[in-house]
């Protein structure tokens, strides 16, 4: 299993800083959810650690190799340990759903067998409840169906790292059931380290082992979700317990 | 030349030195400036920096055979195959109206005998080539930047960077591959029917079939037919690596696409037109064309 440390990762784009000396540790098979508001930086980070954008400084350690130091041949090795489900999915839409989900098995393993590529895809789609979608394209599915076979797709190189940018975001309460239970599932199947990147707190409180909530461009707390809910923390208790004050208020109204 | 020389490396290193600064803060007055050498110079080199990058990589990626063989093919397939129909069209018409004008000034100056090999000429050497080009570059150009464009702005590059898979091997490279080798056979088929239909036209205008034929036959060389196949070879390459440098290049959504699409058949267009000059000098003082 893989884990992940970002030690004093600090991202500024045109003198604006983004990310301000971060510090970071991902355990092996771990579930960790990062949380802050919009624009807080939170998938930027995730670029960071996929090794999409380079940080300004710091370092990014993957299996105890920092990524920043790699050469792009590198940091593809390292990159088929990881998976990564985007926000909308970024399934390429000129392909179908089998050929999405066994196309980076296809470039990176070549003597892949059709036989062994169709038992791939049945047991993907199978562990994303897709079953016989294989052949529709991504327009012709849901927000909900395309993130599954974003997971789908990230799978298939069966990564001991996954990266999910907000999983359930824009989604109705059953599928963003569906979506939880799917990476608690992934996990529990596959071993993955997991490192979710919302702010759906009841979704984030669901799956995680830790919390780590980002503001201001720093962490500025991390722990369970039971100590975050609990947290005394004026910033920590407002952002966990947005929603709740938000309920009540209404009701007064 | 010392002097010319000296001049480009100024340029370089006062591009470099101070690269255009950001936007100015909310309320700051920023006094107006005209065009000057540095903001006309620094996007050209950054524009061929980039493109020589692109075209570098690609054919780095196909030497070492680190493209799929059935990605180019699908390119050639879609981007070759389907600009025939415009590519035919505009050599048609244009053959048309060229042996009428030929015809007629020849038979009025009763050179007739030369209708055959002056269509025939001016379609190998540039007509067939340039008008090809320009038709691929509406065509295909536009399509690789709307596509490419639209991957970017939906994440799908950025996908493809997360499993590992160059955009360069799985992108640019087959599409490169696809507009260099698949240009200079749409110039073939455009010739042939550009001279096919100069042969038809030119014959409504009085001019002999066989005379036309003939002059064909005597003053047409394989050289006019390879300085063709070279221009369609360059500027089948403009096509390819500007239409990718744009559409990787997309910003800001929607909007940015259809910005990258424009830009990418404005450059394409000119810059076959200017290469264009540059390669008929070059070819015809080292082929030997008449």
């Amino acid at each position: 299993m893989t884990g992940i440390k970002l030690t004093d990762v600090h991202y500024e784009v045109d003198d604006k800083v983004i990310l301000n000396q971060i510090n970071l540790e991902v355990r092996s098979g771990e579930i960790l959810s990062v949380m802050g508001q919009s624009g807080s930086g939170k998938t930027t980070l995730l670029k960071l650690m996929t090794g999409l954008v380079c940080p300004t400084s710091g370092q990014i350690s993957v299996d105890e190799q920092d990524i920043c130091r790699l050469t792009p041949r590198g940091l593809d090795v390292v990159r088929l340990k990881m998976g990564l489900v985007f926000q909308y999915a970024a399934l390429l839409d000129s392909l179908t759903v089998y050929e999405n989900i066994v196309f980076a098995v296809r470039r990176h393993r070549p003597k892949t067998t059709h036989k062994q590529l169709d038992e791939l895809v049945t047991t993907l789609l199978d562990a994303v409840q897709l079953e016989g979608l294989q052949d529709r394209y991504p327009a012709e599915l849901s927000g909900g169906q395309q993130k599954r076979v974003g997971l789908a797709r990230a799978l298939a190189m069966q990564p001991s790292l996954i990266f999910y940018d907000e999983p359930t975001s824009g989604l109705d309460p059953l599928t963003c059931f569906a979506i939880d239970t799917l990476i608690v599932n992934t996990r529990k199947r596959f071993g993955v380290t997991s490192i979710v990147v919302s702010h759906n707190i009841p979704s984030v409180r669901r799956i995680s082992d830790r919390v780590a909530l980002l503001y201001n461009g720093d962490i500025h707390c991390i722990g369970t979700p039971d100590e975050m809910m609990t947290s005394t923390d004026p910033i920590v208790s407002e952002f966990m317990h947005a929603d709740d004050e938000h309920l009540a208020a209404s009701e007064t109204r | 030349m010392w002097l010319y020389q000296a001049g480009i490396i100024y340029i370089m290193a006062n591009t470099v030195a101070n690269p255009t600064p950001n936007a100015p803060a909310e309320g700051q007055v920023v006094p107006r400036g005209g065009l000057t050498l540095r903001k006309i110079v620094r996007p050209v080199f950054v524009f061929v920096g980039e493109c020589g990058v692109l075209v570098w990589q690609s054919f780095k990626a196909l030497a070492r055979r680190e493209v799929m063989f059935s990605d180019i093919v699908a390119q050639m397939a879609q981007l070759g195959v389907d600009s025939m129909g415009i590519v035919l069209l505009i050599s048609i018409a244009t053959g048309a109206v060229f042996a009428f004008y030929i015809s007629n000034i020849s038979n009025l100056v009763g050179y007739s005998g030369f209708v055959g090999s002056g269509v025939a000429y001016a379609f190998l050497n540039e007509l067939g080539p340039v008008l090809g080009g320009v038709a691929f570059a509406s065509r295909v150009g536009s399509a690789i930047a709307a596509e490419l464009g639209t991957m970017v702005v939906t994440e799908q590059v950025d996908a493809l960077r997360a499993m590992a898979v160059s955009p360069v091997r799985y992108l640019v490279a087959p599409r490169l591959a696809a507009t260099i080798l698949m240009l200079p056979v749409l110039v073939v088929f455009g010739d042939i029917a550009g001279v096919v239909v100069g042969y038809y036209v030119s014959g409504f205008s009085g001019v002999p079939h066989a005379g036309y034929v003939n002059s064909i036959r005597v003053y047409i060389h394989a050289a006019d037919l390879t300085n063709g196949l070279c221009k369609a070879i360059w500027f089948g390459l403009i096509v390819g690596v500007t239409a990718c440098r744009q559409g990787l290049r997309t910003e800001r959504g929607a909007a940015g696409v259809g910005k990258a699409t424009i830009s990418s058949v404005v450059l394409c267009v000119v810059l076959i037109f200017i290469s264009d000059f540059f390669l008929t000098l070059l070819l015809t003082n080292t082929a030997g064309s008449h």
